[in-house]
C-alpha cells in the first residue's frame, strides 16, 4: 500500500527538518561541521546508549540514562491522562457535533461558531490554572492536599503520613507499571488511588473541553454535507423520523470521517493537553518535559555530538502521530472503503 | 453578427515589472535587508546612556525622523525614568536633574516610530506583492475565452477584426454583456449587501486599525518599551482597575496595562498581519495549484510536506525552528524571523484544506464544460478553480490566529511562573523571557507576553486571592481581535456564496 511506502520517507523527511533546523545552526555556530549520515548514527546511539549530557537547569532533567529511559518515565501518567481524556472527549464531541450540524434554527449556527472560535483562541493553560484556582485546589485542600506534582498527592501530603511509600520512586514516578492510579491500586493505597483519580478526571475534563472546541469545527461541516445526502432527503420523504435519520443513519455515515479528523487534529490535541499538564505542574508529564525543554530554548540547545533533546522529541511525536494516522486510516478504509479511498 | 467581441487584449506589461521592482525595494530596505535603516535596540534594560532630561528632549527634536510632533518638554521630564534596585521609579521621586534613560529611548529614536510599519513592510509586502505580481504574470499568460471582451479567439476572419476594432462599435446584446462581464464589485455590493457580522467584524478591525495607529503617534520613542512604574508596586498590592489605570496596574514593573495593550497593538498586528499574509498566500496559491493538478509533482509535494510538517505539533516546530536560526541569525531581528518561521511552518495546514476544495471544484459540471470548450489551465485556474476554493483559507485564517499567541503567551507564562524553576517569586519580583524568545526585551509590549505575564502574576498563586485584570484584559484584547477577524472572513465568505448562489 502507498501510505505505508510513504511512511519512511516520512520520517527520514521529519528528520532532515531536524538536521537542518537545529543541528546545522549549532554547527555553524560552533564552527564544527556535523554530516547526516553522522546525525543519523549519534540519533540512534543517543536513543538507545548511555548518554550523559546535561540537559539544562531543571533538575529533573539531568539524568544520565538513555532518552527512551527518560520517556518511558514521562510517558505513562501522561497515557493515564490520556486514557480518561479521548474517552470524555469522544462522549462529548459525538454528540455535540452531530445535533449542532443536523440542526437547522438559525441562530445554532452563529453561536456554534463563536463557540469553536472562542474555545480556539483561549489558551488553555490560562483555563487550566483558572480550573486549578477554582476547582482543584478548594477541592483538593479539603483533601489536605495541593495541586502540584503530578497525578499522585503532593509531597507534604505523604510527611503528613509517615514519608513516601517505596512504590514511589522519584516525584510522581511510582512502579512497577508507571501509571499512578494502577500501581496506587496494586498496593493498595486506596485515598492515594482516589485522589489521582479525582486529580485525572479533573484535567481530562479540561483537556477534553479545550480539544472538543478544535474537533467541533470540522466535524460540523461533516454532518452538515451528510444531512444533504439525497438518501436522507428519501428516508426523511417517506416518512422516517429526525431522530432515527440522526441517530442511525447519519451518525453511521459519519463515523469514518470523524475518524479522520480525529487523526488529522491529534497534534492539536497532544498540544492541549501538554499545556494542560504545565498548567496542572504535573511534573511526572509529558507536557511538562516538552515545556521544560522548550521554554528554557538555550538550554534545550545543549547539543551532545551535535544532537539535541529537541531532535528526539520532536522524531517521537512525529512516530506517535504518524503511526496513529496511519492506523485510523486503516480503521476508516474497513469502516468504509469507498469514501476513503475515493478521497 | 460575430460572437467576438473585436477589442484587443489588454496587456498588462508594465505593472508586473513594477511590482517586481517594488518586491525588490522592499526586501532591500527590510530589517532583513542589507540597506534597512536604525535597528531597534534590544530594549531598555541594558541601562546605559546617562541623560538630563534635557539632552534627552533636544535629541527628541534634532531628530528628523523621531519626531512626528514636537515632544514638550514637560512630557519628557515626566517620562524620564532612573533604575534603581530592579525596578524603575518616575525621576521626580529621586531627583529631577540627572537621570539614566533606558538606552532604548535614546537609541532608537531614529527607527521606533516607523518600527511596527517596518515590521510589517518587512513580512506583508513582499508577500502580498509578489502574489499579485505571480497572479499577474498567469494573467498575462492565460488565454481569454471567445465570449469575453478582451478575447480574439474565434474571429474568423482577421482582417473583418481589424476593421472592427478600428470603426465599428461593439454590439452585444444585453443579456450577452450580463453573461460575458462579471458584475464588478460595486454592483455586486449593491444587489447583495454585506451581513451585519461583517460589519461589525470591520468596525472591530478598524477599531484595533485606529488603536494601532493612533499608538505609533501616541508613543513615538518609546513604542518598544512598556510603560513602567506607575508607582512601587509590589505583587501582593496591586493597583484594580481605576478610572487612573482603567484596566490595572501589573506588579513588577508596575506596568499600566491600558497603555501596555495599546502600545503592544502595532507590534501585534504586524506580527499577525505578517504571519497570516505568508500562511494565505503561500498556502493558499500552492494549496490551489496542488489541488488544480491532482496527481501531479506538486500536489504530490505539497500533500506530503503537509502530511510530514502536520505530524509535529506547529508550536514545537515553531520553537525549534527559530531557536535553530536565532543561533546563527542577528539576535535584532528575532520578531521578523519568528514571523517568517511562522508563515512557513503554517503554510502546509492551509495548503491541505485548500487543496481539498480546489480537487473538488475542478471536477464540478462548469469547471470541465470550461476545459471542454478549450479554455487553457492558468484560465481555468484564475477565473474558476481559486476563486471558488477561498472558502476553506478563510475558515482557516482566523483559527492560525490560536497558535500564533499560543506560542507567543505559554512559554513566557510556563518560564516565568510555571516551569520547575518559576522566576517569579518574592516581593519585586520582574519577569523574564527565555532564552531564545522572539521578543527583543523583557519590557516589550506584545499582547500575548501580556497575558503569559498576566496568568503569572494574576492567577499564579493557586488559592490566594485572584487579580483578574491582569489576565482578563490581554486576554479580551486578543479575543475581540480572533473575533473580530473571524467575523470578517466570515462575512466575505458569506457574501461571496450569496453572490454566487443567486447569480446561477
Amino acid at each position: 500500500m502507498r501510505r505505508l511506502l510513504l511512511l519512511p520517507a516520512q520520517l527520514l523527511f521529519v528528520l532532515l527538518v531536524l538536521y537542518a533546523a537545529i543541528t546545522v545552526p549549532i554547527a555553524l555556530s560552533q564552527g564544527t561541521p556535523f554530516g547526516f549520515p553522522q546525525f543519523i548514527r549519534g540519533f540512534s546511539q543517543v536513543l538507545v546508549n548511555d548518554f550523559t549530557g546535561n540537559w539544562g537547569e531543571a533538575n529533573f532533567l539531568s539524568f544520565h540514562i538513555p532518552w527512551l529511559q527518560v520517556y518511558a518515565y514521562y510517558i505513562p501518567t501522561s497515557l493515564q491522562l490520556a486514557l480518561f481524556a479521548l474517552p470524555i472527549a469522544a462522549a462529548l464531541a459525538y454528540p455535540v457535533s452531530l445535533l449542532a450540524g443536523w440542526s437547522r434554527r438559525p441562530g445554532l449556527d452563529v453561536s456554534a461558531r463563536f463557540v469553536t472560535l472562542t474555545g480556539a483562541l483561549l489558551p488553555v493553560f490560562v483555563i487550566g490554572t483558572l480550573v486549578v484556582n477554582a476547582v482543584f485546589f478548594s477541592y483538593l485542600g479539603w483533601l489536605d492536599d495541593l495541586p502540584n506534582q503530578g497525578l499522585i498527592p503532593s509531597t507534604s501530603w505523604f510527611l503528613d503520613r509517615g514519608g513516601y511509600p517505596t512504590w514511589i520512586i522519584y516525584y510522581s514516578v511510582t512502579q512497577p507499571t508507571g501509571f499512578p492510579l494502577v500501581d496506587a491500586v496494586l498496593h493498595h493505597a486506596w485515598d492515594v488511588a482516589f485522589i489521582s483519580l479525582t486529580k485525572t478526571l479533573l484535567q481530562a475534563v479540561v483537556v477534553a473541553v479545550a480539544y472538543v472546541a478544535i474537533f467541533f469545527r470540522h466535524a460540523r461541516s461533516i454532518v452538515r454535507s451528510a444531512s444533504e445526502e439525497p438518501y436522507i432527503t428519501g428516508a426523511r420523504s417517506r416518512g422516517i423520523s429526525e431522530r432515527t435519520l440522526l441517530w442511525r443513519h447519519a451518525a453511521k455515515q459519519v463515523t469514518p470521517s470523524f475518524l479522520l479528523v480525529f487523526a488529522l487534529t491529534i497534534p492539536e490535541y497532544l498540544g492541549v493537553q501538554f499545556a494542560v499538564e504545565a498548567a496542572f505542574a504535573d511534573y511526572a508529564g509529558f507536557g511538562n518535559l516538552v515545556f521544560a525543554l522548550l521554554a528554557p530554548g538555550g538550554s534545550a540547545l545543549n547539543a551532545f555530538e551535535g544532537l539535541t533533546p529537541l531532535d528526539t522529541l520532536a522524531f517521537l511525536l512525529a512516530i506517535v502521530v504518524l503511526a496513529w494516522t496511519f492506523l485510523v486510516d486503516l480503521i476508516a478504509i474497513r469502516l468504509d472503503p469507498r469514501g476513503v479511498l475515493g478521497r | 453578427m460575430t460572437n467576438a467581441s473585436p477589442v484587443r487584449p489588454v496587456r498588462r506589461k508594465g505593472l508586473g515589472s513594477i511590482l517586481v521592482l517594488a518586491l525588490l525595494v522592499s526586501v532591500l530596505l527590510s530589517p532583513i535587508g542589507p540597506l534597512a535603516p536604525g535597528k531597534p535596540s534590544t530594549g531598555p534594560l541594558d541601562h546605559g546612556t546617562v541623560q538630563t532630561a534635557e539632552s534627552r528632549v533636544s535629541l527628541a527634536h534634532s531628530d528628523p525622523l523621531g519626531s512626528f510632533g514636537h515632544v514638550p518638554a514637560a512630557a519628557a521630564e515626566s517620562s524620564a525614568r532612573i533604575w534603581v534596585k530592579g525596578d524603575l521609579v518616575p525621576a521626580s521621586r529621586v531627583d529631577g536633574r540627572s537621570t539614566v534613560t533606558p538606552s532604548a529611548h535614546a537609541s532608537t529614536n531614529f527607527g521606533a516610530p516607523l518600527a511596527g510599519l517596518e515590521a510589517v513592510g518587512t513580512i506583508v509586502a513582499p508577500v502580498v506583492l509578489g502574489a499579485i505580481a505571480v497572479v499577474l504574470w498567469f494573467r498575462r499568460r492565460s488565454q481569454p475565452m471567445p465570449w469575453m471582451p478582451g478575447s480574439s479567439v474565434g474571429v474568423p476572419d482577421p482582417a473583418a477584426a481589424a476593421r472592427a476594432t478600428k470603426d465599428e462599435p461593439i454590439v452585444l446584446s444585453r443579456e450577452m454583456k450580463a453573461l460575458a462581464v462579471p458584475p464588478t464589485l460595486r454592483q455586486r455590493l449593491a444587489r447583495h449587501p454585506p451581513s451585519l457580522g461583517l460589519w461589525v467584524g470591520m468596525v472591530l478591525l478598524g477599531g484595533y486599525l485606529v488603536a494601532g495607529v493612533s499608538a505609533l503617534f501616541e508613543f513615538q520613542g518609546s513604542l518598544n518599551a512598556l510603560p513602567s512604574n506607575v508607582a512601587w508596586i509590589p505583587s501582593y498590592a496591586p493597583l484594580a482597575p481605576s478610572w487612573a489605570h482603567p484596566f490595572g496596574v501589573m506588579p513588577g514593573f508596575g506596568t499600566d496595562l491600558f497603555q501596555a495593550i495599546w502600545r503592544a497593538t502595532p507590534w501585534d498586528l504586524a506580527i499577525v498581519a505578517g504571519i497570516l499574509a505568508l500562511d494565505g498566500v503561500l498556502g493558499f496559491f500552492l494549496g490551489g495549484l496542488a489541488g488544480a493538478n491532482e496527481g501531479g509533482v506538486l500536489d504530490s509535494v505539497v500533500t506530503f510536506l503537509g502530511d510530514s510538517l502536520g505530524s509535529i505539533p506547529s508550536f514545537i516546530l515553531v520553537i525549534i525552528a527559530f531557536s535553530g536560526l536565532a543561533l546563527v541569525l542577528p539576535s535584532n531581528l528575532g520578531l521578523p524571523v519568528f514571523v517568517g518561521v511562522f508563515g512557513f511552518i503554517l503554510w502546509p495546514t492551509m495548503a491541505r484544506t485548500v487543496r481539498e476544495r480546489a480537487r473538488a471544484v475542478s471536477h464540478e459540471p462548469y469547471v470541465e464544460a470550461s476545459r471542454a470548450s478549450g479554455a487553457a489551465p492558468n484560465h481555468l485556474l484564475l477565473r474558476h478553480i481559486l476563486p471558488n476554493s477561498l472558502g476553506p483559507m478563510l475558515a482557516q485564517l482566523p483559527l492560525d490566529l490560536a497558535p500564533i499567541f499560543f506560542v507567543l503567551s505559554a512559554f513566557p507564562w510556563y518560564f516565568n511562573c510555571a516551569g520547575p524553576s518559576p522566576v517569579l517569586t518574592g516581593e519585586y519580583a520582574t519577569p523574564k523571557l527565555p532564552a531564545l524568545s522572539p521578543l527583543p526585551s523583557v519590557v516589550f509590549p506584545e499582547w500575548g507576553y501580556l497575558l503569559g505575564v498576566g496568568t503569572c502574576y494574576g492567577a499564579g498563586f493557586p488559592g490566594g486571592v485572584s487579580y483578574w485584570w491582569m489576565y482578563f484584559f490581554p486576554l479580551l484584547t486578543i479575543l475581540v481581535f480572533g473575533l473580530a477577524i473571524g467575523l470578517v472572513c466570515d462575512g466575505i465568505e458569506r457574501w461571496r456564496a450569496i453572490g454566487r448562489s443567486a447569480q446561477g
